[in-house]
């Protein structure tokens, strides 16, 4: 072994162990509990494949985009690859329980943070309301299958509380538990939709007319297509609970929308040789499609435990997010509480799944016939989120030294067509009437300097910690080797040999 | 934390054999350790001589798995806990399960906060301290040996180490006469395992069990703590640490 390793090493076994700790601001979670399977789990779950699927099929089969949609669907799963590849030189960097958000503050800082912890909340409250109100309609069409017949917007919003209801549960009860929970109901709905489409015969064309979007069909199919993907980064929330979080998180990030874009390319592929009809057809016209009674029983069961396990996919992740703001003071300390014996963010959990539970009530009783534009505001807030942690890659591993040309290609091209599908679709949409995309990229354009600004009045102290992550601790130094301080302007730094008198 | 294994001396040296990948990691180590805390990732594979995109992977790896740290600004490294472990491969041809493993596997297995101390010198220090359940106060442990389960081991086992002159009431459980310390001293040597009831702080309960050395020794302690309603000497508990220690034997 060389001379200074080998002092270093001597010199930690005769060192005081430290009496002052510096701790991780996010220790509060349960540490280390999270494998590799489990951040899989709540990756696949958050994207919920099958329903992706399922609407997919749907497209491909009754707007008819031929070869080029499964070509477009394809293409834009390598670019979200790309996408994941950008947020892996954060994951392999450092773990937060903000994700993007906390990633865009070490590229951009506060101002271009804020705007993204908008567009992922926007993002991942809308997945939510929008799955949790299928999954109450989906449930509800289970319980007439069996001959209960619940009818009226009473029914709906009860299913939604309820299902809402056991989704805060199990989030509160641990993450482990959750994200075992959700791998296998989302394996189950998986293995049940992959096997319809493999053993239905071409089937009659469905008489289901899907919501009309105002968008061209293909730029409307990657938008979807993206839309389907949302919460394939969603590991990235759990790094502070994971094991080995700088490996296994970065690996399910990249992994991840390789499995599900092969899925979609295979819905696509399927539904192209008409073998996609069956099952939507089962799912959207239920017996009046002429499916048997069982498998339209099976098909809504596999999707309904799909759309629940998406909701809870989303609370777990959405829960991190607030939790994260919560401790930096971004929004009340409160949110930053974490459960005694469980070590969940339970007061966060509670908030985002009761903005959910609310928002899904709303989004039955006005938007479940015409949700085009709430899809389309949710894709931006997605699409703005995935193109500013693309810009905060390039300038953060610029800033560290470690960018080499192949990150800064990925990037670069990221972040140009994330703007200039963004551009498209606000243009598209203004010329098809439709103005919801240009009024959400101007809310959330204007949503990080306008909290920025709230901030520095309100709690000023607060702008300082934006972007708070699991930071090293006294405990993972080797003593001797450096001491860790935090300084007078509350920043964390490594000193050589003792600390100085400071505050620690 | 401080070190988790016990650093042997060894003249031993990495040469031309080992493979080339540990070759370029021990450099990248040397090149922190040389350099001091904050090197960067360009200065690291400048002075190993290894090529940016090989460093840059193999430095994440590094800080993955705990042998370098990123400083807070995440634009530089310093060294990490487990570098220690490295002094340990060098002396052994073919290692055996590490100290931290065993603990992180036996931490893997328990709600409670499970830490080692090491009795070397007749001195109590913890080397392998559970990073989900700090102790409190940690340092006057030692101080008042005679309140706290590890201290009770210690003075029970190590021959020469003795309870502080005066018996410090901590809490209404204290137990400050030497005739019921020396009892209860017995009583850990009889047992197998040393009980604290809320001894250094109201409402916290510990247990600890003996740690040996290959002859047999006790060389330390691994010390449990946790809620005084729920950390009790029932036989499943005291068993589970039993066979933990004897997992220990010999890495301390």
């Amino acid at each position: 072994m060389t001379a200074a390793l080998r002092a270093a090493i001597d010199r930690a076994q005769a060192a005081e162990p430290a009496a002052d700790q510096v701790f991780s601001p996010l220790r509060a979670l349960g540490r280390r509990q999270l494998s590799q399977l489990d951040l899989i789990g709540q990756s696949l779950s958050t994207i919920a494949p099958a329903t992706g699927m399922v609407f997919i099929a749907l497209w491909m089969t009754v707007s008819g985009p031929g070869f080029g949609g499964v070509v477009t669907i394809a293409v834009t799963t390598a670019v979200v690859v790309l996408v994941a590849l950008c947020i892996t030189g954060f994951t392999r960097r450092l773990a937060a329980a903000g994700s993007l958000y906390s990633f865009v503050s070490q590229g951009l800082g506060t101002r271009a943070a804020l705007v993204t912890g908008t567009a992922l909340l926007a993002g991942y409250l809308g997945i939510a309301i929008s799955v949790l109100a299928h999954g109450a309609l989906t449930v509800l069409d289970l319980a007439e299958l069996v001959g209960l017949h619940l009818p009226g917007a009473g029914a709906w919003l009860m299913a939604a509380v309820v299902l809402g209801g056991i989704v805060a549960l199990i989030a509160v009860r641990g993450v482990r538990f959750a994200t075992r929970a959700i791998l296998l109901v989302e394996t189950c709905s998986l293995v049940l939709i992959v096997a319809t489409m493999l053993v239905a015969p071409s089937g009659s064309a469905t008489g289901v007319e899907p919501s009309a979007s105002s968008l061209s069909l293909l730029p409307f199919l990657a938008l979807m297509t993206v839309l389907s993907m949302a919460g394939f980064e969603s590991a990235a929330f759990f790094g502070p609970e994971a094991r080995r979080p700088l490996v296994t998180v970065s690996r399910t990030v990249l992994v991840t929308p390789l499995v599900v874009g092969a899925l979609f390319v295979f819905a696509a592929v399927a539904s192209l040789s008409g073998r996609g009809e069956l099952i939507v057809g089962a799912y959207f016209d239920g017996l009046d499609s002429g499916a048997s009674w069982s498998i339209v029983l099976a098909v809504k069961v596999g999707m309904a435990c799909s759309w629940f396990a998406s909701t809870l996919g989303c609370a777990q992740a959405g829960s991190r997010l607030l939790y994260s703001m919560g401790v930096e003071r971004v929004l009340p300390a409160a949110l930053a509480r974490v459960h005694g014996t469980l070590r969940t963010p339970c007061v966060a959990v509670a908030a985002f799944v009761s903005a959910n539970i609310l928002g899904a009530c709303l989004y039955l009783l006005f938007l479940q016939d015409e949700s085009t534009e709430f899809d389309a505001v949710v894709e931006v807030a997605l699409v703005t989120a995935y193109t500013l942690v693309a810009v905060a890659s390039l300038r953060f591993l610029h800033r560290i030294g470690e960018d080499m040309w192949w990150t800064r290609g990925a990037s670069v091209f990221v972040a140009l067509l994330g703007g200039g599908l963004l551009a498209f679709s606000a243009v598209d949409g203004s010329i098809h009437g439709s103005l919801a995309v240009p009024v959400a990229l101007v809310v959330l354009g204007a949503a990080g300097p306008l909290w920025r600004a709230v901030l520095r009045r309100l709690r000023p102290q607060s702008l300082a910690t934006i972007g708070v992550f699991d930071t090293v601790e006294t405990a993972d130094l080797l003593p001797g080797a450096g001491t860790l301080i935090v300084d007078e302007q509350g920043r964390r730094r490594i000193v050589a040999g003792d600390a100085p008198e400071e505050r620690m | 934390m401080t070190a988790h294994v016990p650093i042997r001396s060894s003249e031993a040296t990495f040469g031309g054999r080992q493979p080339h990948a540990v070759q370029k990691a021990l450099g990248m180590l040397e090149a922190v350790a040389q350099l001091g805390p904050g090197t960067t990732a360009k200065e690291i594979a400048a002075f190993a001589g290894v090529p940016p995109a090989t460093a840059y992977r193999m430095l994440n790896l590094l800080v993955a798995d705990g042998y370098l740290v990123r400083v807070p600004d995440l634009s530089g490294f310093a060294l990490g806990r487990r570098t220690a472990e490295l002094a340990h491969a060098a002396a052994e041809s073919n290692p055996s399960e590490s100290l931290h493993d065993v603990m992180e596997d036996l931490r893997g297995c328990t709600r409670f906060g499970l830490h080692v101390a090491s009795f070397a010198g007749g001195r109590l220090r913890f080397v392998d301290q559970d990073p989900d359940h700090e102790i409190v106060a940690i340092t006057t442990l030692s101080k008042t040996l005679h309140a706290n389960a590890i201290g009770k081991l210690m003075l029970a086992h190590v021959p020469g180490v003795c309870p502080q002159p005066e018996l410090r009431r901590l809490t209404e459980f204290t137990i400050c006469d030497r005739d019921s310390l020396s009892r209860e001293l017995r009583d850990v040597v009889t047992l197998g395992y040393a009980h604290e009831h809320q001894e250094t702080r109201p409402g916290r309960s510990a247990l600890a069990v003996p740690v040996r050395d290959s002859s047999s020794f006790v060389v330390g302690g691994l010390y449990l703590h946790g809620s005084a309603a729920k950390v009790q000497p029932d036989p499943e508990l005291v068993r589970f640490l039993v066979e933990g220690s004897s997992r220990l034997t010999g890495l301390l």
